[in-house]
């Protein structure tokens, strides 16, 4: 299939940051096709600018175009400008890389890592002329694959999808390729039977090979339509980082991107145990990268890409074993890593890493972000962040003493037996924390941030209904108010409309779909662009296929009632859950696993696996359960060059 | 060995896909293939040190060019790799330095020249007097290219609005159009067109806009940037010139750096009486 280059050319001085669409990065390629080769597309459903860092997509373009018998190309979202364009010139969705149209390829893989994305995909497969929905494609239609987070409850995407994967892409990506090449050579050409085949490959759901009952707004139970679908699909796990020190080429982009540094991963899985968090439960257990790995693979990463700063990234970079130690290493200008600057995303912050922080940077000191997430000490023993006020105040002290001047509080709102004290609790802490500041300072300031909470699927609060926008904006009025008089006290929230519709697809059943297509059909592509959402779409949509907010995402689920999730594993023992969610209401927490007993929540049980540590012993600043653990979300700079505010 | 000049102006050429990038993104671009080189670029002092690199005036998102200019400096104090050195350059290192730059820059960007300065010039954006641009259009509507051309070389005034300092002015752009021909191609014309930067410079839009609003833009290029001096203009680096300094007779006591542009201006002059 020939290059749409000719075509795309001239609609690229009409549209806003044609960049874009041009792909050209240094790590980028531009496979040849052979014959029998299998030739993926992996798509990121939101911009350019959002997708390109995606470490993951990333990681899948290489170990694929690594391999001999596949290739593989990226796309991302086009901007509403660009989507234009392309629709009136006839332009079919597009691979950067070497553009050919999308339905050139045998799969069209797309990264799903938050809900509202779901009608970018919609929107994307429609572009590339694929049939919208998985039952209506024939045996020689491109096939639509999700992975990512989300797919954890894929069944809003169900009908669009000819599989989700679960878990790690590392090795399944291979399998899948080795599969469809053996049913290209063998002549099969029956989708059902292609749909079986795929099935057999651990991690791999074919929702086309399932039924959901319903009764009202419960689902009742699901039904396998073939002897061949397994009954649990489970995850998959990487065990051993070590052995795939990816990515090795990396993508530097030519024009302006989030995250825009050379990013290494340092380890997957978290076990902290905050009972809200999604990725801390489905990517258990923990499995650290080899420390001379990481140094190795920010000395290759600096010398290839040309950029100045590297990101240690994980889901909480400071529980690394011996982070302090790697850190030391790379900025030590004998390791070969050259003016490097070092940010922690993610940084869990207690008043020994601030020290710490402080001690390595120099230069201006930008922000802080500490994230509580729950404003009372009470609150914050239902969701398991076990934080107290006095570590609060001493790791704020510590930073202020040190010479930050703004310091970021995250909370969430909508959390499970939430009263109106633990939201006044939020103004009270960043009322306390102002005043901190202000031994130090005036002119300090203090951000408090909050978001609405969101239940997600394979977690503790997976049963819990969310907060009505009304009951959220209830609250943020109350936030607002009782912070008015504050001085040096800014409160800043998410729009609780955004989260109502998050919830929808994140615990939705299969029925959602239609939803789904009904609000990407009425415009609404880009629903994380607050430029582009509006509720009443959604509640629109919901309206006309006969359920509301109420019946999805706010209505609390029985324990005896089939969650849409309920033959998809995580690993996770559906009773550990419960037993969280039975401790959540009786304010009891639950300790990192890393460092205290074992608890069997099944991730490593179900898997056989253990943790995979680069050290045995718990970092300093002690861990979840002693009450000293904190987290950061936002980078702190850690390095030669502090990063600009 | 690459033995660099303290001072360097570097030509380079930006065509294919990456013209759609922006002048930052550009900007960008370079740092990260200096620093990819090991190249010893000279950093700018402060909280936020960067590399020091001045271009040429911005070529818009999506223009081609065969003609853009980067002016760098190198430091000793910043060579980390024994390939490198700073100090009396050849042409043989010259040469060597834009082969491997160009080998570390995006498919469609090639350095095509580099001349060694002795400081004592003005800047790319002082410098740089009349650039030519050549630009294929397409109109969906008569009259063709060439008798709007006709027209407005014809015409003493050609306003355009713009904001300067957050307040509307009204300018006269016909000053900027020094020439402005047309040939007929197959999709609608080529036109050619030079531009004067001075003492305002146009942009590539108000051109096209004055022409006529159903006028579409298919390709542009930037084919010369011009120096201009005594009526006579030169290019900045001509293609395929690799060149030092030899050395000068007299030492220059005042740092490029500190001079007025005016002064520098009327050095300038003297020297080149
Ligand atoms: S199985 Fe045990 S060790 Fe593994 S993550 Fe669960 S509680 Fe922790």
């Amino acid at each position: 299939m020939t290059s749409l280059w000719n075509d795309i050319e001239p609609i690229l001085w009409r549209v806003d940051k044609p960049a874009r669409y041009i792909g050209g990065e240094v790590g980028s390629l531009e496979p040849q096709r052979h014959e029998g080769n299998i030739n993926w597309l992996v798509a990121y459903p939101d911009t350019y600018e959002i997708g390109l860092p995606n470490t993951g997509l990333t990681i899948l373009y290489e170990i694929l175009n690594d391999r001999d018998d596949a290739t593989c190309e990226r796309t991302y979202a086009p901007w509403v400008d660009m989507e234009k364009e392309m629709r009136g010139a006839g332009i079919p969705l597009f691979s950067v890389d070497s553009f050919r149209p999308a339905n050139s390829f045998d799969i069209l893989a797309f990264n799903v890592a938050a809900e509202l994305t779901y009608t970018n995909v919609l929107n994307m497969i429609d572009l590339s002329g694929i049939p919208l929905h998985a039952a209506d494609r024939g045996g020689d239609d491109t096939f639509v694959f999700i992975g990512g987070h989300c797919t954890y409850n894929p069944e809003p995407m169900a009908t669009f999808v000819d599989a989700a994967v679960l878990g790690d892409g590392e090795e399944v990506v291979g399998e899948i390729t080795a599969v469809m090449a053996t049913w290209r050579a063998e002549g099969v050409t029956d989708r059902h039977e292609m749909w079986c085949r795929l099935a057999q490959i651990p991690g791999v759901y074919v929702p086309g090979l399932y039924r959901p009952t319903f009764e009202g707004e419960r689902q009742t139970g699901i039904e396998m339509l073939d002897p061949r679908a397994p009954a649990v699909v489970e995850k998959r796990t990487v065990y051993d980082l070590g052995q795939w020190p990816y990515p090795r080429r990396g993508l530097v982009p030519l024009t302006d991107v989030v995250h825009d540094r050379l990013n290494v991963e340092v380890f997957r899985g978290c076990t902290r145990g905050c009972r809200f968090c999604q990725a801390g439960m489905i990517t258990r257990p923990v499995r650290e990268r080899p420390r001379h790995q990481v140094v190795d693979m920010v000395r290759a990463g600096m010398e290839r890409t040309g950029y100045d700063e590297v990101a240690l990234t994980s889901l909480s970079t400071a529980d690394y074993s011996g982070i302090e130690d790697v850190v030391t290493e790379i900025m030590d200008p004998a390791a070969g890593c050259g003016r490097v600057n070092v940010s922690l995303p993610s940084l869990r912050v207690d008043a020994f890493t601030v020290g710490t922080a402080a001690a390595i940077q120099q230069g201006r000191k930008s922000g802080l972000t500490f994230a509580p997430e729950g404003g009372t000490w009470r609150m914050r023993r239902v969701i398991n962040k076990l934080i107290s006020e006095e570590d609060l105040y001493a790791a704020t002290d510590a930073a202020f003493a040190q010479g930050w001047q703004r310091v970021k509080l995250y909370f969430l709102i909508g959390l499970p037996t939430e009263t109106d004290e633990d939201v006044l609790g939020i103004v009270e802490l960043g009322r306390r924390v102002v005043e901190i500041g202000r031994k130090y300072r005036r002119s300090i300031t203090v951000t408090v941030s909050v978001g609405g909470f969101v239940p997600k699927p394979q977690t503790p609060f997976q049963w819990f209904g969310q907060d009505s926008p009304d009951e959220l904006q209830r609250k943020i009025t109350l936030l607002r108010d009782a912070s008015r008089d504050v001085k040096g006290l800014s409160v800043r929230w998410h729009d609780p409309s955004a989260s109502a519709a998050e919830g929808v697809s994140s615990r939705g059943d299969r029925r959602m779909g239609a939803v789904l297509e009904r609000v990407w059909r009425d415009g609404g592509t880009f629903q994380e662009w607050g430029e582009m959402f509006t509720l009443e779409r959604w509640e629109r949509a919901l309206e006309a296929e006969g359920f509301s907010l109420a019946s999805v995402s706010e209505r609390d689920r029985r324990r005896d009632e089939c969650v849409p999730w309920a033959h998809l594993s995580a690993g996770l023992h559906e009773d550990f859950l419960w037993g969280e969610w039975e401790s959540a209401l009786a304010e009891a927490g639950t300790e990192d696993c890393r460092w205290t007993p074992c608890y069997d929540c099944g991730a490593c049980t179900t898997l056989s696996l253990e943790h995979h540590v680069a050290s045995p012993t718990a970092p300093a600043g002690g861990s979840q359960g002693t009450g000293q653990g904190l987290d950061l979300r936002t980078p702190v700079s850690l390095g030669v060059k502090p990063v600009s505010a | 060995m690459i033995v660099l000049p303290p001072r360097l102006r570097v030509r380079y050429v930006r065509v294919g896909r990456v013209r759609f990038i922006s002048q930052r993104d550009t900007a960008r671009i370079f740092e990260r293939a200096m620093r990819r080189l090991h190249a010893p670029v000279k950093y700018s002092e402060g909280f936020s040190p960067h590399p020091i690199l001045s271009f040429s005036a911005a070529l818009p998102t999506g223009g081609a060019s065969e003609a853009e200019y980067l002016d760098v400096r190198f430091d000793s104090a910043e060579v980390t790799d024994e390939r490198f050195a700073v100090g009396e350059s050849s042409e043989m290192s010259l040469r060597a330095f834009a082969e491997a730059l160009s080998a570390v820059l995006p498919v469609g960007m090639v350095v095509t020249g580099a001349v060694e300065l002795d400081g004592s010039e003005l800047s790319l954006q002082e410098a740089v007097a009349c650039m030519r641009w050549e630009v294929d259009v397409r109109a969906s509507e008569p009259p063709t290219i060439d008798v709007r051309i006709a027209n407005l070389m014809a015409s003493a005034e050609i306003v355009v609005e713009r904001q300067r300092k957050g307040r509307p002015v009204v300018d006269n752009i016909r000053e900027n159009i020094a020439v402005m021909e047309s040939d007929a191609t197959p999709e609608g014309a080529r036109i050619t067109v030079d531009l004067l930067t001075h003492p305002r410079g146009i942009r590539l839009r108000e051109l096209l806009t004055a022409l006529g609003s159903d006028i579409e833009l298919l390709r542009a290029t930037r084919t010369h940037q011009w120096i201009d001096q005594h009526g006579e203009r030169y290019e900045p680096v001509a293609v395929g010139t690799f060149a030092v300094v030899t050395p000068p007779a007299l030492s220059e006591t005042d740092s490029a750096l500190t001079r007025s542009p005016s002064r520098e201006r009327e050095q300038h002059e003297q020297r080149t009486d």
